[in-house]
C-alpha cells in the first residue's frame, strides 16, 4: 500500500522557455529559463484515453469487451493557471499565445505561433512544470511538453483580490503529461509587482474618461492537435490554428455623463473606437479598434453600465491589442 | 518607443534578431519595415533598430 499524498499548497508552477529553438515536443532542459510564477490557482492533468465504444450486435443487451477502444490519439490535454498580475505572467503567457515574449506584447493579424510540428524548432512553445506534482515518490515533478497557450485573460475589479490583476492563462498540449525528476537548475522566481485597479492613471473609451469598476480582456484562439504519429506515444503530428485570434472582453464603469459622449457608439456605428487602461509607464494597454457589443445597465446601489467589446485591426498589420507592461 | 529595422537588423541571424529575444512577432513586423513599440531594447540589438518619431497606432488623444 503506497503511504506517500501530495499536498496540493507543496506544489509550484514554472513555464520553461527558451530563447535558442527547441524541437516542439521535447521537454525543456534543466538549464533553460524556468519561471516559476505567482501561481494561485491551477489543474495538473496525467496521462489518459477517452473510450470509443463499437456498435452493439444486435439480440444482446450488454456492451463486449471487444467494443472497447481507447483513443490515445486524440486527447488534448488542458491546464488554466490563475496567476496574480505580473509582467512575467503576461508575457510568458502571450509568448505561446503569439509569439510575443517581451514589452510591448502586440497582436496583430499577423501573429502567429508559426509552424507547430513536431520536431521543428520553435521558440514559442513551453514546457509546463509542476514541482511536487508527481504522483510517484521519486517522480515529484508533473511535466507538460510542447504547450501552447489558448486564452489569456486579464481581469480588475475595484471588488475582489484588493484590486490586482489576475492573470488567467490556458495551455494545451497534444503529448501526454510525463511525472519524471526534471527539476529547473536554476529557479527564476516571479517577484514582479502585481497590477492593480487602484493604480490606474487613465481609463478612457473613445477619447472619453470612465471611471471603472471592473475591467477583463480575454485573447483566445482555437487550436487543434493533427492526427498521431505512431502507436507507441502517440504524439501528434503537430498543431493546427483552424480560426482566428479573437479579443474581447468588458468594461464596467460609473453610469454617468461619460455614457452621453459615447452614446454613438453605443446605440451602433460600425466604427471602430479606442480603448486605453494606463497605469503609468509600466502598464499600458492599448486596443485601437473596438466595437461595443450591447452594452447593458447593471443595476445596482449605485449604477452601473456594463460595456462588452471586440477588438479589430485597422488593417493586417495594425494592432488589435497592445500590452506595454514591465 | 516605436522602433524601425536599420538595413543592418536584415542581415542579423536568427540567434541574433529578434526572434532569440522571445519575440518572433516583433521579428516578423519589423522584416517587413514596420514600426514596431518596444518597451526596453535588448542592448544587442540596439545598433540595428532606429529610433522613430511617431506615436502609437492609437486613436486615444487624437
Amino acid at each position: 500500500m503506497a503511504t506517500n499524498f501530495q499536498s496540493r499548497t507543496d506544489i509550484s508552477v514554472a513555464i520553461g522557455s527558451s530563447s535558442s529553438n527547441v524541437g516542439l515536443g521535447t521537454a525543456h532542459a534543466n538549464s533553460d529559463t524556468w519561471n516559476f510564477l505567482q501561481v494561485t490557482d491551477f489543474n495538473i492533468q496525467h496521462v489518459g484515453a477517452t473510450i470509443d465504444v463499437g456498435p452493439n450486435k444486435n439480440g444482446i443487451y450488454g456492451q463486449l469487451q471487444s467494443q472497447g477502444h481507447h483513443r490515445p490519439d486524440t486527447m488534448m490535454y488542458e491546464v488554466t493557471l490563475t496567476m496574480r498580475g505580473t509582467a512575467t505572467a503576461v508575457l510568458k503567457s502571450c509568448l505561446s499565445l503569439f509569439s510575443e515574449g517581451s514589452s510591448a506584447a502586440s497582436l496583430t493579424p499577423v501573429s502567429s505561433t508559426g509552424v507547430m510540428k513536431h520536431g521543428v524548432n520553435t521558440t514559442d512553445a513551453v514546457t509546463l512544470l509542476f514541482k511536487n506534482g508527481g504522483s510517484d515518490v521519486s517522480n515529484i515533478s508533473s511535466v507538460m511538453i510542447g504547450c501552447f497557450c489558448t486564452s489569456m485573460t486579464l481581469r480588475e475589479a475595484v471588488d475582489s483580490n484588493g484590486g490586482e490583476m489576475v492573470v488567467e492563462s490556458t495551455f494545451v498540449t497534444g503529448y501526454r503529461p510525463i511525472e519524471n525528476t526534471l527539476a529547473a537548475s536554476s529557479e527564476v522566481l516571479d517577484t514582479g509587482g502585481v497590477k492593480n485597479i487602484f493604480s490606474l492613471t487613465t481609463t478612457t473609451l473613445d477619447s472619453v474618461a470612465l471611471i471603472l469598476s471592473s475591467w477583463e480582456i480575454n485573447i483566445t484562439r482555437p487550436l487543434e492537435r493533427v492526427h498521431h504519429i505512431d502507436t507507441s506515444n502517440f504524439n501528434p503530428f503537430g498543431y493546427v490554428q483552424p480560426g482566428p485570434y479573437e479579443v474581447t472582453g468588458t468594461l464596467v464603469a460609473k453610469r454617468d455623463d461619460a455614457l452621453e459622449d459615447i452614446a454613438d457608439h453605443l446605440k451602433g456605428d460600425s466604427t471602430g473606437i479606442g480603448i486605453s487602461i494606463t497605469s503609468g509607464d509600466d502598464f499600458i494597454l492599448t486596443l485601437p479598434d473596438v466595437m461595443i457589443d450591447n452594452s447593458t445597465v447593471e443595476n445596482g446601489n449605485f449604477m452601473l453600465q456594463s460595456i462588452p467589446f471586440r477588438a479589430f485591426a485597422a488593417n493586417e498589420t495594425a494592432s488589435i491589442i497592445s500590452i506595454t507592461i514591465t | 518607443m516605436m522602433y524601425k529595422a536599420k538595413k543592418s537588423y536584415f542581415d542579423l541571424k536568427d540567434s541574433e534578431n529578434f526572434k532569440a529575444h522571445w519575440s518572433n512577432n516583433k521579428h516578423i513586423l519589423l522584416m517587413k519595415g514596420l514600426a514596431v513599440d518596444i518597451t526596453s531594447v535588448p542592448k544587442e540589438l540596439k545598433q540595428h533598430l532606429e529610433k522613430i518619431d511617431i506615436k502609437k497606432k492609437s486613436k486615444e488623444g487624437k
